[in-house]
């Protein structure tokens, strides 16, 4: 009886370092990093360096680096764009319009894009990069 | 066997289902939250007609299909176009005009454009 309280005893005294460490590393986990939206379609972000910092994106407007642009996780043609956002009755046409763009993409295959958006009376575009490790 | 159900009834509770817990917990985290340190460049996709022409004299930073790029026709570095820019501003006030070649990669003309406004010399457009 004695022997077997002892060595319970001794157990639950091995297991308290273990809880500390995870504790801890839960308590890093939870302040330290910040819970994000991943993109829906696979897009390597532009890298910038002083750009101001944003929010993680939401899922938005993605031009992959073929220049497919993607609204919300499915393809849009960029001349069906202007209709696609038609039917969005939050998008705030005064505030800039938040597009991830893959770094590989031609400035000749984000013009019909940026065409797009025009017509759909968007002014400003809010492109959303990531901050390098320098 | 009375005095062994007593002393069992006042040991603490198992450790185990907490450690699982938090095992979940800390594995959710984990998943799910991100280090990236995301930023953002806003540019104009003009509304032509929108606004007063500038008579500031305009700054031409052009970008090439290989990332070179060149203020007013002269060729820089990435890392000396804040500082041409600051040049070309030196005398008068500019503003700052992005025109990247028709193959030049976002990559390369939003590096560009983030130099050239925190350089602060002038407003900046990008011309597509």
């Amino acid at each position: 009886m004695k022997l077997s309280s002892g060595r319970s005893q001794h157990e639950r005294d091995d297991l308290i370092p273990l809880i500390n460490v995870i504790f801890l590393l839960l308590i890093f986990f939870m302040i330290a990093g910040t819970l994000s939206h991943r993109p829906s379609v696979e897009v390597s972000f532009v890298e910038t360096a002083v750009s101001p910092a944003t929010q993680p994106p939401q899922d938005t407007l993605i031009v992959t680096a073929d220049g497919t642009a993607y609204y919300e996780g499915s393809p849009v043609a960029p001349e069906d764009l202007e209709s696609v956002l038609a039917t969005d009755g939050t998008l705030d046409r005064e505030a800039p319009f938040p597009v991830i763009v893959d770094r590989a993409v031609t400035m000749s295959a984000l013009k019909p894009i940026s065409d797009g958006l025009k017509r759909s009376g968007l002014a400003r575009l809010r492109i959303i990069t990531l901050n390098g490790r320098s | 066997m009375r005095i062994e159900a007593q002393t069992r009834r006042r040991a603490a509770p198992s450790l185990t289902p907490l450690i699982d817990v938090v095992f979940l917990l800390l594995l959710f985290f984990m998943l799910a939250s991100t280090f990236a340190r995301f930023a953002s460049v806003d540019i104009a996709i003009g509304q032509d007609g929108g606004g007063a022409p500038s008579d500031r004299p305009a700054v031409l930073v052009s970008v090439t299909q290989e990332g070179g790029y060149a203020v007013n026709g002269t060729a820089v570095e990435l890392a000396a176009l804040a500082q041409a820019l600051a040049d070309a501003a030196a005398e008068e006030e500019v503003r700052i005009i992005v025109k990247p070649s028709a193959s030049a990669r976002a990559q390369d003309v939003l590096q560009a454009v983030e130099r050239a406004k925190a350089a602060a010399v002038g407003p900046v457009a990008l011309i597509n």
